[in-house]
């Protein structure tokens, strides 16, 4: 069968996507330890932001960086007002969070309704490339592929190799003594925060690019972002790498083999990495 | 200890005796005569469906403004109506908890919905275990659902296989497509939709060239795209809502060629109304169902849709959805003015047998039920094309008139239906 690599490309880029918005979960947590819940809602209100932006100024880039602005300022927001008093306790961030998205949904619903929206992104960019193997393949889908790649080594890169990475990484695994030393930690858990948020606004605008943007997004891509931190192991960026890509290419497959266990074989692949490797592929013990 | 025990007791039991009482206060409307109607609403209002809330809403606003009344209620000689409203997601499982919700909790007298074929079905077992209470079904088509004898059910439009008649016929002699491939949703409703097509088409002497049945909610097409064969004439798109618009938008990007035969929620407000840009693919898509053509010139059409497009939230037309909840629920509305709000006993049984009697002219053509409570309707066949202002609209390519049930039911086939 000759499309199988196009299946493959086709999982590659969905995983782009699923990348973009799990790389920002995986930074809040999967690193920060701070289990939120309106990581969909971040991804779905930039998504509709950048639509809104898009559309009124016909210009794609603006309508990513307004996504990724709305949804950054939407994060620090939640961080600062509402969850950082409590930021040590799990199950009230988690509620807190909850109720972010559950508010947020109704509000989403009540302004932009409920039919499909699409982000309009330039004409130029509608075709279709000349691939060898595959032939024929849409640009978008590539150039989705190249930023989530950029994005990818940018933030894996921050993360590990540079001083800010460094603090990040101390103020996570010991907050006092990171304190002691004169970082202010707050700060830092407030920009991750942002950061995390802004990725996932960014991530709304991607696929409301290449899919449409539609009400009940933000609680799929909130489980498909929590299924890849899952599968790669918490907190790290290589892993949500892996694990988008692994769950962008089982779901395309299994539409094209067995469309009706489509979703059941994405989980499946969550319940094996845990069965064989609890703590996600990239994981480190906890 | 015992002593303490019993003490306990008392309070409790005397809480749940009052809690009987009132519970059955509310459920039996003994022999006496109606002193307020209460109608529970079931509509989508997240997943792919998710406007159906708001086109739910419409279509009742329509229709409630006719008595005087809004959204919320009104009055019908004297008898107070109140209206509630339960969202739901478009599964088996979340119209499960909401009819439930509305019966047990809120304790509704006639539930009014739902909007998706699976629901339905799940909507129509529940009615089976509650015969006290009426329902009237929003726009749920899945053949089986008045077949399933729920005495206490009733469905004011035509079931999905009957929207399809006459496509099949036309699809192979007048557009002359011999060979199509299946893209449909993996659920009741486009079992029957699809099943309704290929039945005649196949029987015609059409043939199919494979059938993707795909989840619902599938937002990515293209490796479902990429499956199509080069020999096929047109592709069957059984998808609505978001899925629909999804897949046109990639069928342009993916640079699609083959024309398309829609499904009855294919071709609608709902999915052509949004900003992707699907002219390409779409003009030329045929479907068969309830909505007629923008020609069509009733004086009942003209008036509901002038009616619909002041609602709040309304589309620049009427979609299938509104047009279906406001014929199912002004139907509901006629037969209540007809017994003048007094539902009768047991069971309801002056509006259960004036819904059954009631005949009526709809905005889509004369409405009447059949002996399982199942309308005969006028059914159209569209065609998409392009507008003068390069906008999407349709051209209605005929009409057939009293369009009754068959009996056949359709699970998911592969190549034509069995």
């Amino acid at each position: 069968m000759d499309i199988w690599p196009l299946i493959l490309l086709n999982g590659l880029t969905l995983g782009a996507v699923y990348f973009v918005a799990s790389s920002g979960l995986t930074l809040i947590f999967g690193l920060m330890r701070v289990i939120t819940l309106a990581h969909g809602t971040s991804f779905l209100f930039g998504g509709y932001l950048g639509y809104v932006v898009a559309a009124a100024t016909d210009n794609w880039i603006l309508g990513l960086l307004a996504g990724l602005v709305a949804a950054g300022l939407l994060g620090l927001f939640t961080h600062q007002v509402l969850i950082r008093r409590f930021q040590d306790d799990d199950m009230r961030v988690a509620l807190i969070t909850l109720g972010v998205a559950v508010i947020g949904t109704d509000l989403m619903l009540a302004v932009f309704g409920g039919t499909a929206t699409q982000v309009p992104f330039p004409q130029n960019l509608q075709v279709a490339l000349d691939l060898p193997v595959i032939g024929e393949y849409p640009l978008i889908r590539l150039i989705i592929l190249a930023i989530a790649i950029v994005l990818g080594l940018a933030i894996y890169f921050i993360i590990a190799k540079t001083r800010f990475g460094s603090i990040v990484r101390a103020g996570v695994d010991d907050a006092p003594m990171t304190s002691a030393t004169g970082v202010n930690v707050r700060v830092v858990f407030a920009v991750i925060f942002a950061v995390g948020s802004a990725l996932a606004g960014l991530a709304g605008v991607i696929s409301g690019t290449l899919f449409p943007l539609l009400p009940g997004q933000d609680g799929s891509y909130l489980l498909f972002s929590l299924v890849v931190v899952i599968v790669g192991g918490m907190g790290s960026i290589p892993g949500a790498a892996i694990g988008s890509a692994l769950v962008g290419i089982v779901s395309q497959f299994a539409l094209v083999i067995a469309p009706t266990y489509a979703f059941v074989l994405t989980f499946a692949l969550m319940v094996i990495v845990l069965a064989v490797r609890p703590q996600g592929i990239m994981g480190r013990p906890a | 200890m015992k002593a303490m025990l019993k003490k306990r007791l008392v309070p409790v039991v005397a809480i749940a005796a009052t809690a009987g009482l009132i519970l059955s206060g509310c459920s039996g409307a003994g022999g006496g005569e109606t002193k307020e109607i209460k109608i529970g609403v079931l509509a989508t209002d997240k997943g792919n469906l998710a406007f159906g809330m708001d086109e739910a809403k419409a279509a009742i606003g329509v229709s409630m403004a006719s008595i005087g009344g809004t959204i919320d209620g009104g009055e019908i000689d004297g008898v107070p109506v109140t209206i509630v409203y339960e969202g739901t997601d478009g599964t088996s499982a979340s119209a499960q908890t909401a009819v439930k919700k509305l019966v047990e909790n809120d304790g509704v007298d006639i539930v009014f919905g739902p909007v998706s074929g699976d629901e339905g079905e799940t909507v129509v077992q529940y009615a089976l275990t509650t015969p006290e209470v009426t329902y009237v079904n929003g726009s749920a088509s899945p053949v089986g659902m008045t077949l399933a004898g729920a005495t206490n059910f009733f469905r004011f439009h035509g079931d999905s296989a009957m929207w399809m008649g006459g496509l099949g016929d036309y699809a192979y002699n007048e557009k002359g497509y011999k060979k199509i491939y299946a893209i449909a949703e993996d659920y009741s409703f486009p079992y029957d939709n699809a099943g309704g097509f290929f039945s005649e088409f196949c029987a015609a002497g059409g043939d199919v060239t494979g059938n993707s049945w795909v989840p619902v909610g599938t937002t990515d097409y293209s490796s479902i795209i990429a499956q199509i064969p080069a020999d096929t004439d047109a592709v069957y798109v059984g998808l609505g809502g978001a899925d629909a618009a999804s897949f046109l938008s990639q069928a342009v990007t993916a640079g699609v060629n083959k024309p398309l035969v829609g499904g009855t929620i294919a071709v609608d407000t709902t999915a052509l109304s949004g900003d992707a840009n699907i002219a390409d693919v779409a003009a030329g898509m045929i479907a068969g169902g309830p909505v007629p053509g923008p020609d069509y010139d009733s004086p009942e059409w003209q008036a509901f849709v002038a009616e619909y497009v002041k609602q709040p939230k309304a589309f620049p037309s009427p979609s299938i959805f509104s047009i279906l909840y406001y014929n199912s629920f002004n139907s509901l509305l006629l037969a209540l003015e007809e017994v003048k709000g007094q539902l009768g006993s047991p069971d309801q049984k002056n509006l259960r047998e004036a819904l059954t009697a009631l005949e009526w002219t709809s905005p889509t053509g004369p409405i009447k039920l059949d002996a399982n409570r199942q309308a005969i309707v006028d059914n159209f066949l569209i065609e998409v094309e392009k507008g003068a202002d390069g906008k999407l609209t349709t051209k209605q390519i005929s009409q057939t008139s009293g369009v009754a049930q068959g009996t056949k039911t359709y699970d998911r086939f592969e190549g034509c239906p069995k």
